[in-house]
């Protein structure tokens, strides 16, 4: 498959499957019912790791496209993504916004 | 807060940036949130409009992913650099470094709105390709709703393209500026990238990186369920919203408002800075 094309399954699947946990939670809050805060977590869980799950089959779709230079890329990507997140953890370095 | 969501999702689309400069604002002034609290939940919501946007501009074939995932190289490293630097360094003439850079990147985009329109119309984009936008094809085209046809370009100076990525990254980290606002002037004015395709990609990127910070906000308990789902909610439907609306805009026209942007984000760098 294109790269174009499981970029834009992955992001699109996200993206829906969290909107439809957020409203499910939001829901559930406004009717008073404490489990809204599962949906919610579990849709804010989605949402952030979609981006990574992106790079993370960038890299299989150039793989399978043999864009190696490319697939590289994609690598150094999910590198950095995953040694700021063990920094943060490490060093509870917090982004600004 | 959901209206709040919707009209930072639909700048944000029409823009290529975050709208952490519409919700954290709203929240500390109209919702009574800590300034910590109002970013945590403005980082998730960069990702949710990152994501819901992109998916749209991905499907319009306005983004151009290899470019995008070239550049999320520089601008990953230049974040986990800036996390460090952010501790050391004292921050007030970087602000209003940022500023003047801000108001230099302003007025180029504001005056070159004729020259990028005219480009289009005459399909000036193609240039000579240099080796690594070769090497990782990086040139594309896109379909110009208001151009009425298929815009061909050249990413050219791939390299400068990519330090000043870099440098974007670590900036974006010390100040806690959206990479958005700079991710765009860096592939229109540098890597000859028309303003729809870098709105597109930019929109593209910003996703990375806010992730792993939404990430570390999350594992300490500080994102508000309560805020997040009703802005992450409005944000997706409005930068669903505006994703349908950029491509039939004129160019120029995106460049005027991508411009003042750029000028109430000097305005502010500055203020921080003195």
């Amino acid at each position: 498959m294109k790269v174009e094309r499981v970029v834009y399954l992955t992001l699109t699947f996200g993206t829906i499957s969290s909107l439809m946990l957020f409203s499910i939670g939001l829901v559930l809050d406004l009717i008073g019912m404490r489990i809204s805060y599962a949906f919610i977590l579990a849709a804010t869980v989605v949402l952030v790791i979609t981006p990574m799950i992106r790079v993370i089959a960038a890299i299989f779709a150039f793989a399978s496209s043999k864009e190696k230079y490319n697939m590289v890329a994609a690598f150094i990507v999910l590198f950095f993504m995953l040694l700021s997140l063990i920094i943060g953890f490490l060093l509870r370095i917090m982004p600004s916004g | 807060m959901l209206l709040t969501g919707i009209a930072a999702g639909f700048i944000g689309a029409l823009l290529g940036i975050g709208g952490g400069v519409v919700i954290i604002p709203c929240l500390t002034m109209f919702f009574n949130f800590g300034i910590k609290e109002a970013i945590a939940v403005s980082i998730v919501s960069v990702v949710a409009t990152s994501i819901a946007g992109a998916s749209r501009y991905v499907e319009q074939r306005i983004t151009n992913v290899r470019l995008g995932i070239f550049l999320e190289t520089a601008t990953t490293a230049g974040a986990v650099s800036g996390a460090f630097l952010a501790v050391k360094v004292p921050s007030s003439y970087l602000y209003i470094l940022m500023g003047i850079l801000l108001i230099y990147l302003s007025v180029s985009q504001i005056l070159t709105r004729e020259k990028e329109e005219k480009k289009l119309k005459n399909d000036l984009f193609v240039a000579k390709e240099d080796e690594i936008s070769k090497k990782f094809g990086l040139s594309n085209s896109y379909p110009d709703v208001a151009e009425g046809k298929e815009i061909n370009y050249t990413v050219t100076r791939a390299k400068s393209g990519l330090i000043a990525s870099y440098l974007a990254g670590v900036i974006s980290a010390m100040l806690g500026v959206g990479g958005g606002i700079i991710k765009v002037p860096i592939m229109n004015q540098i890597m000859n990238v028309p303003i729809k395709a870098a709105v597109a990609t930019s929109k593209f990127m910003i996703g990375v990186t806010a992730s792993t910070g939404a990430l570390l906000y999350l594992a300490y308990g500080l994102v508000n369920a309560e805020a997040v789902a009703p802005i992450a909610i409005g944000v997706i439907i409005g930068a669903t919203t505006g994703t349908s609306v950029m491509n039939r805009m004129k160019a120029g026209f995106i460049k005027l408002i991508f411009g003042l942007l750029l000028l109430y984000f000097a305005y502010n760098m500055i203020i921080k800075g003195v």
